[in-house]
């Protein structure tokens, strides 16, 4: 009913009114989101293609870029496991607590990332709660790998539990209960039935959570050091090359991560269509 | 192989679901649960199949104690209230699932799954859509392939949560009738829940009725309807109207033009006729109290009465039954 209505209004908006605000977004959209990303090509490719493969191969970007693929390699597998963990908490049991365990999962998203990263200084640092114990112990975690993998799988916590929760609420538990009545293990339900039907959601939430852990910043700038070629991430790598005016180094690897950025988009549509499609 | 339910007790937190009930279900017997939503009936049939844990009491399948027992070992066969059929599974592969989860001992080869799921598709007469999605299917045919993949495993029991609920008036008294025949050649012991009086009635052997958790009265249908234990059940099972005090049904109320010998008559006025279907319904007005009362008369007694509304007319009620609120005993009037 309501939509109907709006609908008609809208139609009888006078048609000056209506393309003005139609080109105001076409406008606006293109000012702020597509005139930067060609910027950042334009910029990454100004000096020639050599010049870019130069900035991209060079050894401290390709120790930025390895560094960036282990981390994610490392948050994602362990938010995905995470994410399938909370999600199912969440949407099949009734528990006290289950609410606070809902906003818990939020709290990445909630936090400022740079807020996220002196957690874990505050925690893990020198001058921090568990520092001693880790200093008699040898192991360093701040200024180093494992502190920048910490901040990230923080970050980067709520994406696939987020996804899975209202998916697998909406799905009900109907049809697992129907494997298990029919002699299915709980491994067996999982694989053959729960998994399917959440497939495109998890890879959906895989996909945000991935461009999220490559592209993070704020946190891991905090826990990492900035020690070039030993714990600089690409967003790390491409700030220091900025400063440094070296603009069309950083553009040049700042287009790594737009390609990312894109092909997220792409693959978030793809996702987005098909966990409709699987759900109709 | 029988169902036997003992002392079962049911809390979710504060409510209680199922308070202190007992039923026993023979071999070979289609049992009803019948009552109102939230009489406890669905939680009934998942404790039986282990969907649920009891807080107290015990359920014995085939006389053993499968109180304890996890629902993948009862052996029983569930066909949910919608369905739940596994929507990226073919209708083939909905029906083989059970098969295939069977630890390797026990299950059967290609050739053996494929021959046992084409009886069945055959059974449920839809062997030609074996390939489909069950997004594909009507809720008849849907309702069909639950069933086919419930009895694939070849359960002790049969569960059936509201299984005609989500269907529309034609095919659910089809379908009826259908499962009441696959019941008969099947023989196992069949429990099914409604809140549909009718359907309980014309296809169980043996009716519980439900209200509050509790069992109000259980037998054939014929006993339940013809002497109810209480109101309750009264209510339940027909159209009631009341008539000084006591439970009538709308049937035995009698409608004439000249005063009869029936000493309870009262003059009414007819203030609306529903002369569609099988029997005419009339609404009346008593002179007297002014309530209102409904009866239902066949078409043959509505033409010879000729009957327009605000006419007046006599009632009478021939049976009543006047329950005590207390202890819940019905005694004839």
């Amino acid at each position: 009913m309501s939509n109907i209505s709006r609908r008609r209004i809208l139609r009888n908006e006078p048609p000056l009114l209506r393309w003005g605000v139609i080109t105001l977004a076409c406008a606006l959209t293109f000012l702020f989101i597509v005139l930067p990303l060609a910027a950042v090509f334009i910029q990454a490719f100004d000096k020639g293609w050599a010049v870019w493969q130069a900035a991209v191969t060079e050894e401290n970007a390709r120790s930025a870029i390895y560094l960036s693929l282990i981390v994610t390699g490392i948050a994602v597998p362990l938010n995905l496991a995470f994410g399938l963990a909370a999600a199912w908490t969440i949407a099949r049991f009734q528990f006290k607590g289950r609410n606070v365990l809902l906003t818990l999962i939020d709290i990445p998203f909630g936090v400022s990332p740079v807020v996220s990263g002196l957690i874990f200084v505050l925690v893990f640092g020198a001058q921090g709660w568990l520092g001693p114990w880790l200093s008699d112990h040898d192991i360093q975690i701040i200024f180093a790998v494992p502190g920048i993998v910490l901040a990230t799988v923080f970050v980067t916590f709520p994406f696939v539990a987020r996804e899975l929760i209202p998916l697998m609420q909406s799905q009900g538990a109907d049809e697992e209960e129907a494997a298990i009545v029919l002699g299915a293990t709980a491994w067996q339900m999982f694989r053959r039935v729960t998994l399917p039907n959440i497939k495109w959601g998890l890879l959906y939430g895989v996909v945000l959570c991935t461009a999220r852990a490559l592209g993070e910043f704020g946190a891991v700038s905090v826990v990492s050091g900035h020690i070039r070629g030993a714990t600089n991430t690409i967003p790390l790598h491409v700030e220091i090359l900025y400063n440094e005016y070296n603009y069309t180094a950083a553009f040049a690897v700042a287009s790594l991560l737009s390609v990312v950025a894109v092909v997220t988009l792409g693959l978030k549509k793809i996702l987005e269509w098909k966990t409709r499609e699987a759900n109709s | 192989m029988s169902i036997e339910v003992v002392n079962i007790h049911k809390s979710f937190g504060a409510f209680e679901v199922l308070r202190d009930v007992s039923l026993r279900v023979e071999d070979g017997e289609l049992f009803a649960l019948l009552g109102p939503s939230g009489s406890g009936k669905t939680s009934l049939l998942r404790i039986i199949a282990g969907l649920e844990l009891p807080d107290s009491g015990t359920i014995r399948l085939n006389e053993e104690d499968a109180t304890k027992a996890a629902a993948r070992e009862r052996q029983v066969g569930f066909v949910f209230q919608h369905y739940a059929l596994f929507r990226h599974m073919t209708v083939f592969e909905n029906i083989a699932f059970g098969l295939r989860v069977r630890p390797r001992e026990t299950r059967p080869n290609e050739l053996g799954i494929r021959q046992k799921v084409e009886k069945l598709l055959d059974l449920i007469q839809l062997k030609p859509l074996g390939d489909r999605y069950p997004s594909q299917l009507s809720g008849g045919q849907r309702q069909r392939v639950a069933l086919a993949r419930a009895l694939a495993v070849e359960p002790k029991v049969l569960l059936l949560d509201e299984p005609f609920g989500a269907l529309d008036a034609r095919v659910r008294k089809e379908l009826r009738r259908w499962l009441r025949h696959l019941h008969d050649e099947l023989h196992v012991a069949s429990v099914f829940v409604t809140h549909d009086q009718e359907e309980a009635l014309e296809v169980a052997d043996r009716v519980a009725i439900m209200n509050h958790g509790r069992i109000e009265q259980t037998g054939p249908p014929a006993n339940v309807y013809d002497n109810p234990a209480n109101a309750f059940v009264y209510e339940f099972l027909g159209d009631v109207t009341l008539f000084n005090g006591s439970y009538v049904r709308p049937h035995d109320i009698e409608i004439t033009r000249e005063r009869g010998a029936n000493a309870a008559a009262v003059t009414a006025t007819v203030r609306f006729i529903g002369a569609a279907g099988g029997v005419v319904r009339v609404e009346l007005r008593r002179d007297d109290t002014g309530v209102d009362i409904e009866a239902e008369i066949t078409r043959e007694h509505y033409r010879e009465l000729e009957l327009r509304i605000g006419d007046y007319v006599h009632i009478a009620p021939r049976h009543t039954k006047v329950f005590s609120a207390q202890a819940g005993q019905a005694s004839g009037g």
